[in-house]
């Protein structure tokens, strides 16, 4: 399958400060892409570089084989940016009539009403819209183009939670087989819920990219939640433990790469262990692990 | 309401209209916009219909003074409809949305340009009425001699607006858009005769391209008779003029390129 947009070892910094450090991402047809880290990873630097609103001081980017800014390659873009309102006068289906004329293949102004779920607020004003409707209408803007790649800039940030769930629902029934979705998350149940794969992304560095199961399974680790009377402290310099922390319920949860030799250690020791789960670890549970790892080497 | 735009027109051109057509809404809606257009007529009406003086050859002055309110409109809606407001909307990230898509970058300024157009017509047909009104009308060939006037002043003033967007924080452009507007209007005498300033605010005067537009303004509608009696300097040296107020254009197209590259170029981690 031809990929859709390739970045090659791509760079950029900040007054020193590396935001993207030789990152490469290949996005193919068909797939949901959730670029996940905490704030300052890079993320939205990375996107702002896929389409060509930045360019990489070191590195490469081509979309559909061409670099990012030619407008035949913004065509078959959208973009839903952090930060960005419509004209405050306007109206949300004039807002939408308006980027309509700023592509050559735009959808009909109903149809990606329906879509952003703004059908019934399509006479209201830009400046009256909630913090959700704005993200929504941002979404039905980023549409207009029928785009073949769709870049999204954190889509849920600043939503409460029903207003997130029925956003993520939306953007889950855009993807389609010869669409590329890459999102910019933090929020990790997010990427899980959404992306067919995840490429994590710690202090500028891609330190992971696979799907779900392949990033938890590239940790390494499963997750153990038990109440015990030993010394945290002890447990996280028990060998194979990547990180311990205790649960609001008052549990100790360790990441560790041999339960099974922790447990041996803590009975034969004497100490008392009971409300004792071992799971395989969630994507948290590994974002948490690679993330210290990262910080670690 | 879900019917595409046409694709005969290039994408240019119709994200240039799309946008002048917006901006004139949007603007509208909004109170300051009519303000901006009605100010000069308001101040005409004030401060010119009440001047009951002729020219050589009975042009009425009031005719030259809705000639010197209109320029003054002009000013005003290039600073303030163009620059402030495209300055509040790269604060709001709209002007980067615009960006990511697939318009021609001219058709944003083209856009803006258009609605200068529109604007600065609508203040001169405003200010031509109520001219006719108190009897201090002009011929029709003379009006359109000052229409083109007032298209080429807004077409060559606008750079200074895009230049304010792009070198001043959002937050600021409203208060350095007075900065720049105070002196562009009055010491081009449109407010006030260049010769009835203080002594050194009219030295400044033929330094600047509003006042040499202004003269053009003048020469469009009174001969150059009329118009060295009405106190125009460079009275029937139109090329003299045009060639000043183009090159200040020039200047401020570059210094407004330069802001959009900075702009653009601008560093900072984002997410």
């Amino acid at each position: 399958m031809e990929p859709m947009a390739i970045m090659h070892g791509v760079s950029r910094s900040f007054r020193g400060t590396k935001a993207v450090d030789a990152v490469d991402l290949t996005l193919y047809p068909g797939e949901i892409v959730a670029l996940l880290g905490p704030n300052g990873a890079g993320k939205s630097t990375l996107l702002d570089m896929l389409l060509g609103l930045r360019d990489p001081q070191a590195g490469s980017v081509r979309v559909f084989g061409m670099a990012p800014t030619v407008r035949r390659v913004r065509a078959r873009m959208g973009a839903m940016l952090q930060d960005t309102t419509g004209p405050p006068g306007l109206t949300v289906a004039e807002t939408v009539r308006l980027t309509q004329h700023l592509y050559p293949r735009p959808a009909p102004v109903s149809g990606l009403l329906d879509v952003a779920g703004l059908s019934d607020k399509a006479d209201r004003r830009v400046g009256e819209l909630s913090g959700g409707e704005r993200q929504r209408l941002s979404l039905a803007l980023a549409l207009t183009g029928s785009p073949e790649l769709l870049v999204l800039d954190e889509p849920t940030a600043a939503l409460d939670v029903a207003g997130r769930r029925s956003l993520l629902r939306s953007i889950r029934g855009l993807a389609v087989e010869d669409r590329a979705i890459v999102l910019a998350t933090h929020d990790l149940r997010e990427a899980q819920e959404i992306a067919d794969r995840v490429v994590v992304l710690h202090h500028g560095r891609k330190i992971a990219d696979g799907d779900t199961a392949e990033v938890v399974g590239q940790v390494g680790v499963r997750r153990v939640q038990l109440r015990t009377d030993v010394d945290i402290l002890r447990i996280a310099n028990h060998p194979g433990v990547r990180s311990v922390s205790t649960t609001p319920d008052g549990r100790v949860e360790v990441l560790a790469s041999d339960p099974e030799g922790l447990l041996a250690a803590l009975f034969a020791d004497g100490h008392h262990v009971t409300d004792l789960t071992v799971a395989d670890a969630d994507l948290e549970s590994a974002f948490v692990a690679l993330t210290d790892e990262a910080s670690a080497a | 309401m879900s019917t595409a735009p046409s694709s005969r027109m290039p994408l240019g051109a119709s994200a240039a209209l799309a946008i002048f057509r917006a901006e004139w809404r949007g603007g509208f809606r909004s109170g300051w916009f009519i303000a901006l257009v009605s100010m000069p007529m308001l101040l005409f009406v004030l401060f010119g219909t009440t001047v009951r003086a002729d020219l050589d050859g009975g042009l009425p002055v009031a005719a030259m003074l809705m000639a010197s309110f209109t320029c003054f409109g002009v000013v005003n809606l290039a600073i303030f409809a163009i620059g402030v407001a495209a300055a509040e909307q790269r604060g709001a990230g709209w002007i980067r949305r615009l960006r990511a898509s697939a318009m021609p970058l001219w058709s944003f300024f083209g856009g803006k340009v258009l609605l200068g157009f529109a604007a600065a017509t609508t203040v001169l047909a405003g200010n031509a009425v109520i001219a006719a009104v108190v009897g201090a009308g002009v011929p029709a060939a003379s009006l359109v001699r000052l229409w083109l006037v007032i298209l080429f002043g807004t077409l060559c003033l606008a750079p200074f607006g895009f230049a304010l967007a792009y070198w001043v924080r959002p937050g600021a452009a409203n208060v350095v858009g007075n900065l720049l507007f105070l002196p562009l209007s009055y010491t081009s005498g449109f407010m006030t005769p260049v010769d009835a300033l203080p002594g050194p605010v009219a030295a400044l005067s033929p330094y600047l391209p509003t006042s040499h537009w202004g003269n053009l303004a003048w020469g469009a509608i009174a001969s150059p008779s009329q118009a060295a009696d009405f106190g125009v300097r460079s009275a029937g040296q139109p090329w003299q003029d045009i060639a000043i107020v183009v090159a200040w254009a020039v200047a401020a197209s570059a210094l407004a390129a330069a802001g959009w590259r900075r702009d653009r170029d601008r560093d900072r981690i984002r997410g």
